[in-house]
């Protein structure tokens, strides 16, 4: 549980925020450039201000950053330069007191896949693979709540997705608390659990991340990105496809290695989604999922409908030509066909 | 080649070593400090440390010679402490160097600790290192290229030093003749040919130095990953 209590005069506003966050995961902060969630993360830290931080109900305020059981990993966080990437990941883990995680150095270089990466000069690294090896020496400081900072922006969605996936696993694997900070929503949605919203230094929004992620993209007249959970049922070799059951239901898609393999969630954007009320023919071999429409609102003069997918929420996007002439109403059984998957 | 140019040498070089190593051991934990330092005096300090680049030696060695001498305060406590005079003695040329080539050692090592500070010292904060393991095991590593420079630089300025040993060292031959003095001697006594081969080491000497230095330059550690 982290409770703060922050005042800071920052260049064009000042930094005002009251936030308790009980039981969480991985807790995004999502705002734009210059709202102060970086400044957030430094006082957190401790690198910082002196500001009211209680962390599970001790004060931390008074401690130097060492000694709060936290790991701050700053924006474009560098490598140590005369340290190849094996000795800045043992570095970390010989000189890193307190550690509070049984996190081995082994483990997270197979989670992060940086076996390769190795013997390399920190110099020689690309964007993407200097950030997986900052990400790695993070989380080998061994403590409970880790605090990131744009850590990902540097890799592709694909191996984003993988990443995000792998940081999931080691939270609930080994308790560790992440705080996040993005300006991708749909990063954040994909991994977090809660989400706070900043806007010139102030919290404007805070809660479970689906409703909060849902009520900014509302509010930037934007249809939100749907995640479905599935269990994998089988590959098929032949065609080279995942067969997938959605989670909690009998139905079932074909999806390509690619998307299944950056793990857990399939990430679905509404211009993928195509709807109907007539059964295609042969949908049992297709990508259609049998949805109940929950809800219709009209967004910039299109209509985005939100569909329930066994428990599970689709959003799509129709104009309102479509919609005026479709006569859908609330409560209808639609076929949603989602296409891009193969 | 004479003897006493040989001396000259020995001297000289003895002079700049010493010199070197003294103000490393005083500026590294200076430096630091005032790499990190912030205050309203910071302009102050930047300038003290400055001015011997901008101050002719004969007027360092004239303030010094005024502080050695048995008249004052210091050079008194100087001679119940060790029972010579520091004016004129291969002590007190030392001392001289110190501050002649101070700028010299010092401002490397600020410019290193700075960019250090701004990048990785940070980073290891934010990992949650104590101070000491950051300074033995990531800073004072990290430093190296800019220690090498600072050496080089405190060095070589040492060797060429004129005004300021002749000021408070005189020209007393294996105590305080350096070989810029010695230099001196032969031109105002006619033997080029002598000069000529004291000229030629020293050029060698001071070349060597600058090879040095640039190659640490060379691999100071960017800030650019």
């Amino acid at each position: 549980m982290i409770k703060l209590t922050l005042f800071k005069a920052l260049n064009n506003f000042n930094l005002d925020i009251n936030l308790q966050l009980e039981s969480f995961n991985i807790a995004g902060v999502f705002g734009p450039s210059g709202s102060g969630k970086s400044t957030l993360l430094r006082c957190i830290s401790g690198l910082e201000g002196k500001q009211s931080i209680y962390i599970n109900n001790q004060p931390v305020h008074h401690l130097p950053s060492d000694k709060r059981g936290v790991t701050l990993q700053v924006q474009s966080c560098p490598l140590f330069p005369h340290l190849d990437v094996a000795g800045n990941l043992a570095f970390t883990q010989k000189h890193c007191a307190n550690r509070q995680t049984d996190l081995s150095e082994q483990e997270v270089i197979t989670a992060l896949e940086l076996q390769p990466l190795l013997k390399r000069n920190v110099q020689s690294l690309s964007g993407g693979e200097r950030q997986r090896v900052v990400f790695a020496r993070t989380l080998l400081a061994g403590q409970k709540l880790i605090i990131l900072d744009e850590p990902f922006s540097a890799l592709d969605w694909p191996l984003r997705f993988k990443i995000l996936t792998t940081m999931s696993n080691l939270a609930a694997k080994f308790n560790i608390k992440f705080i996040i900070v993005s300006h991708s929503l749909k990063e954040l949605l994909f991994c977090c659990d809660t989400l706070i919203q900043l806007e010139k230094g102030k919290v404007i929004n805070q809660g479970p991340s689906g409703l909060v992620a849902k009520a900014i993209y509302v509010n930037n007249k934007q249809t939100p990105l749907s995640l479905l959970n599935y269990d994998i049922i089988k590959f098929d070799e032949k065609y080279g496809v995942y067969h997938l059951q959605i989670k909690q239901s009998e139905q079932q898609l074909f999806v390509s290695p690619n998307a299944v393999e950056q793990g857990g969630k399939l990430v679905i954007e509404s211009e993928q989604i195509a709807i109907s009320a007539i059964k295609p023919i042969h949908s049992e071999n297709t990508n259609v999922l049998v949805c109940i429409l929950t809800s219709a609102e009209v967004i910039d003069s299109n209509w985005q409908l939100t569909l329930n997918v066994d428990g599970q929420t689709l959003y799509c996007l129709l104009s309102a030509r479509v919609w005026d002439q479709s006569n859908y109403n609330v409560g209808d059984t639609l076929y949603a066909a989602i296409h891009n998957l193969e | 080649m004479l003897q006493s140019d040989l001396t000259a040498l020995w001297l000289t070089i003895k002079l700049a070593f010493i010199t070197a190593i003294l103000l490393l051991a005083f500026c590294i934990p200076v430096a630091y400090k005032l790499a990190g330092y912030k205050g309203k005096f910071k302009p102050f300090l930047e300038a003290l440390i400055a001015m011997p680049l901008v101050l002719p030696p004969t007027l360092l060695g004239f303030y010094l010679l005024v502080l050695f001498s048995p008249t004052h305060a210091f050079g008194q406590f100087w001679f119940w402490l060790t029972g010579t005079q520091l004016a004129f003695s291969f002590q007190g040329v030392v001392i001289g160097s110190l501050f002649y080539s101070l700028p010299f050692v010092m401002q490397p090592l600020v410019a290193g600790f700075k960019q250090i500070n701004q990048t990785y010292n940070e980073a290891a904060i934010a990992l949650g290192l104590s101070h000491y393991k950051r300074f033995v095991y990531l800073i004072l590593p990290l430093l190296k290229p800019s220690i090498g420079s600072a050496f080089a630089l405190g060095f070589a300025h040492t060797l060429g030093e004129f005004g300021l040993v002749l000021m408070i060292g005189g020209n007393i031959q294996g105590q305080t003749q350096v070989v810029s003095i010695a230099l001196y001697d032969h031109v105002e006594s006619l033997n080029y040919a002598a000069a000529h081969q004291l000229s030629l080491i020293l050029l060698a000497i001071s070349f060597a130095c600058l090879v040095l230095l640039f190659k640490f330059n060379k691999s100071i550690v960017g800030v650019k990953q």
